[in-house]
């Protein structure tokens, strides 16, 4: 059985991102729990949990993080403490994706982390990284202005997010406050090429279109756009794909037709509402650009994602969201976003 | 280099450089050239000209297979001076199937002069070399089409990540790419020539579980769980009109299989009432049909959310309080929950006999039977209750046939 289990390892490795990926290492976690040691067990989940954000299924994260936090408590001399306080990062960095899940349950997660920080000596500075993360998600911008200072404030060390990340979330920031001249001055050094990562600057692009936008930057906008068109790959991007959706379907709708039959499928299958939700927004906004004209093409999907049917999943899931968080940040972002389609749309045409 | 150097020993003299880079050759002598400096023939060489970077080159088709994650080492020479021999972004993913020669006047190289600044120009001009590449292909369908289909067949790897990126190449191909289905490796013409319905299964192991039963059931069913197969077979009406492709619903299978009539019916249904009852545990459930081959009792079909949901509820069983509400949250909110389909075959003989049987007590051993032997059957893994379950009915099992024995002998 170890056998077996290597091999689905081994295929796993050479397969790309996604469903089929994961289905074999569930397998061999499976394998591992009945004919091998608990350690296997242990470090098959872990595996999982990374291959599980990467192929765009970050609700499977929490499922086998649960499990291997639960086994670190029970032992925490067998296994890396600061691996796992790495993965609990990134499930606080979905939890709040959910709008299932009452405010006061999250927050117990995060005390949770704040204590396993202090507990294993790490600083607090991804503790209030991650807050920030959170308040901003619920258009909660005055304590996001409290945990922000705190987190600049706090020293780094190896529990940290890398330099690149960190400075990519200084720029998100100020464009949150609407202060995007700062904010482009963030994201300056990432966008020379001096700071990078794995997910850096992927995931810049995607953050400095709007802010282009407002402030008139039309053309370099355009040609970050295209780059970024370039160069994001994989299912984990699919927030990404929806900003540029909505920009290419005013810029270059055949980009934007490309962009939609590449990734329309990998957006329904989103289960998590907070991913589905924006993904889904900018296929509403696409799909109003595309109906504006009489079409011969049948675009793929295009039983199923009707502008009703997008205005109804929209219009709930934003509506749970609020419930959860107690005001109207989610159904106003629809409004908002809208408005800058037809601001966009304005622009470009009248520069065209 | 224009320049001739000769290497000069005594009377002996030898020219050891070459007139002509290979970019300037004819097809036949840049193919001696490729052959003499690397030992190995191409199949075919493909010109490469982007007028917007200068840029002079060749593509060497290789003569075997290679994987896309393999490293890509181009020779880019940059105003004729040797740039880098080990350069892998100047043409496009895709064209993982040759090795290039080319050499630039106007891309600008890093500071360390070991690439090219991938400014727009570059990809422009990494655009434009692909477009070469695609060019020759299709003009070679018509004009060789014995040397194009040699082409495919040793490099489908790369020409189906070629298909599934570019419509236009899409349409060339996708007729002439084989795939594995369930009436063994065919190329997509004849799959759609001889089947108007075409089903995809979504992943190998799901091909896998029916591909024996499929072709009895006169199914045409492609397995999609190889890179880019799902992809390039649910395109297909975009190609061939009148082609059907649906996705295979793994679990709902067996429910297409001939349904029992009459009094056949009405004998099966306590059994399989009980096997509902029996493997509710295991998250199973169970139908019965006539089908194709007799051999097999019974199947066992199960998507991939079954293992996922094992592990969700192990998660949950483990965890402290906020982190079990969590995975019971995304369990029972994201997902819906999954059953596994027991298909027993009415064409088996030992099915009708455990049918037909009026001791309920054999008929639960076998129906757990039924049940493990038909996980084994599929590869799937047995969790610890299952291994338990098929050792305790196959101990009672022996049991059974010895006090049978006993009781004959008397």
């Amino acid at each position: 059985m170890k056998q077996r289990y290597d091999e689905l390892n081994r295929q796993a490795w050479g397969m790309p991102d996604g469903k089929g990926k994961l289905a074999l290492l569930e397998e061999a976690i499976r394998i591992a729990d009945v004919y091998l040691t608990k350690d296997d067990a242990y470090e098959a989940r872990m595996t999982y949990s990374s291959a599980a954000l990467e192929s765009g299924f970050p609700e499977r994260l929490l499922v086998s993080f649960a499990w291997c936090l639960a086994r670190f408590e029970q032992h925490p001399e067998e296994h890396s403490s600061f691996t796992i306080l790495w993965h609990y990062k990134w499930v606080l960095h979905q939890v709040w994706r959910l709008p299932q899940l009452s405010l006061k349950q999250i927050d117990g997660l995060f005390d949770d982390f704040k204590a396993k920080c202090q507990q294993y000596g790490f600083s607090l500075r991804p503790y209030y990284q991650q807050m920030l993360s959170y308040k901003q998600a619920q258009g909660n911008m005055e304590e996001a202005v409290h945990y922000y200072k705190l987190w600049k404030k706090t020293p780094r060390d190896g529990l940290s997010d890398c330099r690149a990340c960190e400075q990519n979330q200084f720029g998100e920031y100020y464009f949150k406050r609407n202060q995007f001249k700062r904010g482009m001055g963030a994201m300056k050094p990432i966008l020379e090429g001096k700071l990078q990562c794995r997910s850096v600057p992927q995931n810049t692009y995607s953050q400095i279109i709007l802010p282009l936008l407002q402030l008139g930057e039309y053309e370099e906008a355009v040609r970050i756009a295209r780059k970024a068109f370039r160069k994001i790959e994989g299912p984990s991007y699919l927030y990404e794909y929806g900003i540029f959706l909505a920009f290419f379907a005013v810029t270059d709708m055949e980009k934007a037709v490309k962009l939609y039959e590449r990734t329309i499928r990998l957006g329904l299958a989103c289960r998590m509402p907070w991913d589905r939700f924006h993904y889904l927004l900018a296929v509403k906004l696409f799909l109003g650009e595309w109906n504006r004209t009489k079409r011969r093409r049948k675009l793929a999907e295009s039983e199923r994602v009707t502008p009703e049917w997008l205005d109804r999943e929209v219009r709930s899931i934003a509506a749970a969201f609020d419930e959860r968080n107690g005001n109207a940040y989610v159904t106003e972002w629809i409004g908002q976003q809208q408005r800058v389609m037809t601001k966009l749309a304005a622009a470009y045409r009248k520069e065209a | 280099m224009a320049t001739p150097i000769y290497l000069k020993e005594d009377d002996y003299e030898q020219r050891i450089n070459e007139s002509l880079p290979p970019w300037k050759m004819d097809k036949d002598a840049a193919m001696a050239y490729v052959e003499n400096a690397s030992y190995q023939k191409p199949m075919d060489i493909i010109p490469l000209r982007s007028t917007l970077g200068g840029v002079e080159g060749i593509a060497c088709v290789l003569p075997y297979a290679v994987s896309l994650h393999d490293e890509k080492k181009y020779h880019v020479y940059l105003k004729h001076m040797l740039l880098s021999d080990k350069m892998s972004g100047i043409l496009p993913p895709w064209a993982f199937f040759v090795h290039a020669i080319v050499n630039t006047d106007s891309l600008k190289p890093t500071a360390s002069r070991e690439a090219f600044q991938e400014n727009d120009l570059f990809y422009n001009v990494r655009d434009e070399l692909g477009e070469c590449i695609k060019q020759y292909m299709i003009s070679l369908s018509e004009r060789d089409p014995g040397l194009f289909r040699k082409i495919i067949l040793v490099h489908y790897k790369s020409i189906k990540a070629m298909a599934v990126e570019d419509d236009e190449l899409y349409k060339l191909f996708i007729m002439h790419l084989r795939f594995e289905t369930s009436y063994g490796d065919l190329e997509m013409g004849e799959i759609v020539k001889s089947h108007g319905k075409i089903y995809v299964a979504s992943t190998l192991d799901e091909f896998r579980q029916i591909a024996r039963v499929a072709k009895s059931q006169d199914m045409m069913v492609i397995n999609g769980g190889y890179v880019h197969d799902f992809e390039l077979a649910r395109k297909l009406p975009e190609a061939a009109e009148d082609a059907q492709i649906a996705v295979l619903d793994i679990v709902e299978f067996a429910s297409r299989f001939e349904q029992l009539q009459g009094a056949d019916a009405a004998e099966a249904q306590p059994f399989i009432e009980l096997s509902d009852r029996l493997l509710h545990d295991y998250r199973c459930k169970s139908l019965i049909r006539w089908f194709e081959p007799a051999d097999i009792p019974a199947m066992y079909n199960t998507n991939q959310e079954v293992n996922f949901f094992k592990l969700a509820e192990d998660s949950e069983k483990e965890a402290g309080p906020l982190l079990a509400d969590l995975v019971k949250l995304v369990r029972t909110e994201l997902y819906d929950e999954p059953y596994a389909r027991l298909c027993y075959n009415y064409n088996n003989p030992i099915v009708r006999k455990a049918v037909a049987s009026g001791d309920p007590e054999l008929q639960k051993i076998c129906i757990e039977l039924f049940y493990t032997q038909s996980l084994l059957m599929g590869n799937h893994p047995l969790n610890a209750e299952e291994l338990k379950l098929m050792n305790d009915s196959l101990m009672r099992f022996m049991n059974y046939g010895l006090n049978g024995t006993a009781v004959n002998g008397e």
